[in-house]
């Protein structure tokens, strides 16, 4: 039951999304102008691609991301069951300490490595 | 079966009925917030108090011309508001705005999905509003919007990670993921008083999801114009705006379910009821209202915290975004798990 209310939830929101995008494109006036179709650039004709190289430090991020976000993901079942079996297996808190404790190196590794730094 | 699905929809059609509503009320607020905040009169003449004036916006949002640019990719460049609404808007499912109601002999959860996954799913839903960004930038095939996508979703990634750390604070807390079951354990004590440092970061990291400023460098207007939805106009730039602000009041109500006690009562309201005369007893019809009544007060007030914030502090520059969430924000989190756990433990809290 639940699965289905999120179900007919993205269901409303979608036809709203879409009926209200063609709506919009039916009823909105429609004269084209090679001008008006143009890529905005401040007023000069635009020049080169805009999917140049860009700065690596994205890139770099994103990785950084997906390693800190599993590492979340990890954490949640552990936050999930601490407060019931916390007290049959005081291990619980010794595992946890030392997984975040190898996390906490490899974090100030790449600090002190300056990949942390944006210029 | 039956009745169960109808009282289903009519929920979904309340709440995202209440949720788009919300929208221009929200632009309303703003804006005359931002005027009174800098001691301007702002939109005060389409209706009383310039309260009609996003009804107005909205019409002539509707009528605009929507043009897709020669050098847009044709089909994903509309794809991408949607992409952007649809995440926004479903996200709220979750959330509880009230206990239960007993209508005509039938309990009525006043949530839409009572899921026991309610964290996740908001985190997992709240996420993905990404990819309506960085495919809005990068299907524009304009420099402005390509730079200000990828800036974008570097600063969501980031405060997300801090996100979802400040969220095992009250995970551990709680024992649970369900949102309905948190705010229940929060009957006594609102979680803030347990988890200030998990609220505290999780509210700058909520302001950074939602580019709100002073975390709203993709749209830093004097360097990248208006970035991802440069080249967006009509519905299709509405859409981003209500992403938003749908985006806005579910992290309002987030923050108030998780660390403000949801629809618990708010302290002083049953004297207030009673001195009007309403009856409040289990499972009346008075005390299901108080307590959407205390659920929207709680939310509304982070709404005026976001706009109150928006028109107070200045920009942060981009290398101090990302040192703020990588250096500062993320440490803090991890310390808080461990100061969280161990409060448990030795059984402080």
């Amino acid at each position: 039951m639940n699965h289905m209310a999120v179900l007919m939830m993205f269901g409303f929101a979608f036809l709203i999304g879409v009926g209200m995008l063609l709506m919009s494109a039916f009823l909105g006036r429609v004269k084209p102008d090679p001008k008006k179709l143009s890529i905005y650039e401040c007023g000069v004709p635009s020049s080169g691609t805009p999917h140049d190289r860009f700065s690596v430090k994205f890139y770099l991020f994103a990785i950084f991301f997906l390693i800190f976000d599993i590492e979340v993901v990890f954490l949640y079942p552990w936050a999930f069951i601490f407060k019931h079996q916390i007290a049959q297996s005081p291990v619980l808190i010794v595992e946890m300490f030392l997984f975040i404790g190898i996390l906490i190196v490899g974090y100030l590794y790449i600090w002190k490595k300056g990949a942390l730094r944006w210029d | 079966m039956f009745l169960d699905l109808l009282i289903t929809a009519v929920k979904v059609v309340v709440v995202m009925s209440a949720l788009l509503t919300m929208v221009p009320i929200l632009v309303w607020v703003e804006r005359r917030g931002s005027a009174f905040i800098q001691d301007r009169l702002g939109p005060n003449r389409v209706g009383p108090l310039g309260l009609l004036q996003p009804v107005a916006d909205a019409v002539k949002f509707i009528f605009k011309e929507d043009p897709i640019p020669f050098h847009a990719h044709p089909w994903l460049f509309p794809l991408a508001p949607l992409l952007s609404f649809l995440p926004a808007a479903i996200t709220f499912a979750a959330i509880p705005f009230g206990d239960t109601l007993d209508f005509f002999g039938k309990t009525i959860v006043l949530q839409i999905a009572d899921l026991n996954i309610g964290i996740l799913y908001i985190v997992a839903f709240g996420s993905l509003g990404i990819y309506g960004v960085l495919i809005a930038g990068w299907s524009s095939n304009n420099k402005y919007s390509t730079l200000g996508a990828l800036r974008s979703s570097a600063q969501m990634i980031s405060y997300e990670i801090a996100l979802g750390i400040s969220l095992i604070g009250p995970i551990l807390m709680y024992g649970t993921f369900s949102l309905r079951q948190i705010v229940l354990e929060q009957h006594h004590l609102w979680g803030i008083v347990t988890q200030p440092f998990a609220f505290l970061i999780f509210l700058v990291a909520a302001f950074a999801e939602c580019n709100r400023l002073p975390f709203d460098l993709p749209e830093g207007e004097a360097e990248l114009v208006a970035g991802y939805h440069t080249e967006y106009g009509s519905m299709k730039f509405a859409f981003f705006f209500m992403a938003e602000y749908l985006h806005l009041v579910t992290m309002s109500a987030l923050i108030s379910t998780l660390f403000f006690g949801g629809w618990q009562l708010i302290p002083g309201l049953t004297s207030v009821a009673e001195w009007c005369g309403i009856a409040i007893f289990p499972t009346s019809l008075g005390l299901s209202l108080l307590q959407v009544l205390s659920f929207c007060l709680k939310t509304a007030f982070f709404i005026w915290f976001f706009v109150w914030i928006r028109w107070t502090f200045p920009r942060f520059r981009y290398d101090q975004l990302m040192a703020f969430g990588w250096k500062i924000l993320i440490p803090l989190g991890l310390l808080n798990v461990l100061v969280t756990s161990l409060a448990l433990y030795f059984k402080w809290i």
